[in-house]
């Protein structure tokens, strides 16, 4: 058991005061001189004569109440070990600037078909993209499936969707942007529609829409941030939301030449030291990059904070490769087995030399420290205790 | 005849007669001076015998023992002097005690029984001295609160013929009903110790033990004839009045 505030034991020193008390009253009330005390019992003289407390039982229950209200100003607890998430959710980053459509579909079709919780967004501008980021890690909880999908696809996804099996469960739009949108909800019912040049919405109509539609493990609508923001006062906010994320995995898929250029910000995101090795964070996590034109995979590995980071360089371009490698993740597969089993063609001897310095990685149960409260008990304890304090007092007082 | 309370007679004033038995009535009626004489009555002696010891300041409601006794001790002094009885006065204490034998007046009377202080313990060597020749009426008015039975002795020792004892034993309402409450830390003011009453059987014992003794002392005494009344010192003095009043009377008719 600990407590909260520990300070508060100090109040533990006020127990002395109803001793003090009964010292001070037992002085000031001298004995009650009589005529004779022969015919009282002689076992009594004697003991008169020993020191001892008057009303011990009221002054013993005095004592219990202020050390109680001590311990209760002090927040005692006892810490219960939780095991958070056995498996880890998984947060997939797709960066649009991939422009692969025919890529695209497909990828989140199969991620999709994996049940597993999908990330994805149309990157804007470099900017944007790390707004996006910020909005993935101020989750308040890992959603079991949360679709979003980013203006620029609207012409796609409007309307039911036969050709994706997933539904669009609600739509972040930038407040300060205007475009057309279709909103529907999780039974395939039309609820809005909007032309393309009319539309405006802001930040009340979001969060009306979040009231409407806010299903289970659904993200909040997030308040963008503002176009101007700097990237790395965006990827700091990250770093702040982050610490008090639930653990998942980061998979970053985007092309090198965006990533290379949020180095230093993503460099900070991974290595900030907000980002702590407790249980109540995310232990390790995996990226892959992808350089655009050639996809390349590269095989360095690098060991950032305990982050497991993974640079693969793709030789061959290949649009299932993507795939691949997604899927791998998803079933938890060794990322070292997934190299040995892949064409040797695409290994690099960087990778091969390295072999040995990779480090599985194994999701992990992730347990919580609860901090379980024991404010009711004590409460009841206090109650009880005045009662026969305030019981013992009564009796003492003379008929 | 002589100096009395009951008219007898006239006779002719003669020089040195007390010229204050002069009857000025006769004088304006004879123009003669007459004497008035009347019977001496036999009148007994009043002894009051007061126990000066510490447990006499026992002190219930603002009133202590001792001073109780003491405007008890008046009340009935008053009467016999108004009777033309002889009243004398015992403290005893061990520090010193004092037999102040007769005074002549009330008013000394007054003012010897009122700086009367209580001290220590009952005077075991004292003996309670009366005439054999003369009736005496011994009040004594105590506790009782006695170690080895000395006070009670003392009185049975003074117990004759010619005498009647009246014993008072004087105690507090606090005393007879043990009103102390719990816990309650009470000093003996002869020994000076220190008792605490820690539970309801205390009490209740010691009612039990006072109940006893005052029974054994009632039993002892009405052996020797001696009368043992026990007073509340929460009860009006003019009860207890009557009552030596009513055993006065009856003496009187035994002696007559």
């Amino acid at each position: 058991m600990s407590f909260l505030n520990p300070i508060y034991l100090l109040g533990l020193t006020s127990i002395f005061i109803p001793i003090l008390i009964h010292f001070w009253n037992r002085k000031q009330s001298p004995p009650i001189k009589v005529g004779s005390i022969k015919r009282f019992e002689s076992d009594s003289k004697e003991q008169a004569k020993k020191f001892h407390f008057k009303n011990l039982p009221l002054l013993i229950s005095r004592i219990i109440l202020l050390a109680l209200f001590s311990i209760l100003a002090a927040g005692l607890f006892y810490p219960k070990n939780e095991i958070i998430n056995k498996e880890i959710d998984k947060v997939l980053l797709i960066d649009y600037e991939l422009k692969g459509k025919e890529v695209l579909p497909k990828l989140i079709q199969k991620i999709d078909s994996t049940n597993r919780t999908i990330y994805f967004t149309d990157s804007l501008s470099k900017q944007n993209y790390w707004t996006e980021l910020n909005a993935i890690l101020g989750l308040q909880f890992i959603p079991d499936t949360v679709q979003f999908i980013g203006y620029n696809q609207l012409k796609n996804f409007t309307g039911k969707k036969k050709e994706f099996p997933f539904y669009i469960d609600w739509i972040l739009i930038p407040k300060e942007t205007e475009r057309a949108f279709s909103l529907q909800n999780s039974q395939n019912n039309l609820l809005a529609n909007s032309s393309e040049t009319n539309i405006h919405y802001v930040q009340g109509q979001a969060q009306a829409l979040e009231n409407n539609f806010r299903l289970k493990d659904t993200l909040k609508i997030l308040n963008l941030t503002k176009k101007n923001h700097p990237a790395f006062y965006k990827v700091k906010s990250a770093i702040e939301i982050l610490q008090k994320q639930s653990p998942f995995q980061l998979v970053l898929v985007s092309s090198e030449e965006i990533l290379s250029s949020k180095t230093r910000a993503f460099d900070l995101l991974l290595s900030s030291d907000k980002i702590d090795q407790s249980a109540e964070s995310f232990k390790f996590s995996k990226e892959l990059h992808f350089h655009q034109s050639e996809i390349h995979l590269t095989s360095q590995i690098e060991k950032r904070n305990s982050q497991t980071i993974v640079h693969s360089d793709f030789t061959k371009k290949d649009p299932d490769l993507i795939y691949k490698i997604g899927q791998l993740i998803y079933q938890n597969k060794e990322l070292e087995n997934f190299i040995s089993n892949n064409d040797n063609r695409i290994v690099s001897s960087k990778l091969l030399a390295n072999k040995k310095n990779f480090q599985k990685t194994k999701p992990t149960e992730l347990t919580r420290t609860k901090k379980i409260s024991l404010h009711n008990p004590l409460w009841i304890l206090i109650a009880l205790s005045l009662f026969v304090e305030r019981f013992l007092a009564f009796k003492s007082v003379k008929p | 005849m002589g100096q009395g309370t009951e008219f007898s007679q006239y006779r002719a004033y003669q020089p040195g007669d007390d010229i204050r038995r002069l009857d000025w009535k006769m004088y304006a009626r004879s123009d003669k001076f007459f004497v008035r004489e009347s019977d001496q009555s036999k009148g007994i002696k009043f002894h009051f015998i007061l126990d000066g010891s510490a447990s006499m300041l026992h002190e219930d409601e603002g009133l202590k023992k001792l001073d109780y006794s003491k405007y008890l001790t008046a009340a009935l002094a008053y009467i016999g002097f108004n009777q033309g009885d002889e009243i004398e006065l015992s403290i005893i204490n061990s520090d010193q005690s004092i037999a102040y034998g007769k005074i002549s007046s009330y008013k000394k009377f007054v003012q010897t029984i009122h700086p009367i202080k209580a001290k220590k313990t009952w005077d075991k060597t004292f003996h309670i001295n009366s005439s054999r020749l003369q009736k005496t009426l011994i009040i004594v008015l105590s506790d009782f609160h006695e170690m080895q039975d000395e006070i009670k002795n003392s009185i049975l020792k003074a117990r004759h013929a010619n005498n009647e004892i009246l014993t008072f034993c004087l105690l507090s309402d606090n005393e007879i009903n043990c009103t102390y409450s719990l816990n309650s830390q009470l000093q003996d003011l002869e020994t000076k110790e220190i008792i605490t009453i820690k539970n309801k059987a205390s009490q209740k014992k010691y009612l039990e033990q006072l109940e006893k003794e005052l029974a054994e002392y009632k039993q002892e005494f009405a052996a020797k004839n001696i009368d043992f009344q026990i007073i509340n010192c929460s009860n009006d003095i003019d009860q207890q009045i009557k009552m030596v009043l009513e055993k006065r009377m009856l003496i009187q008719r035994n002696l007559n």
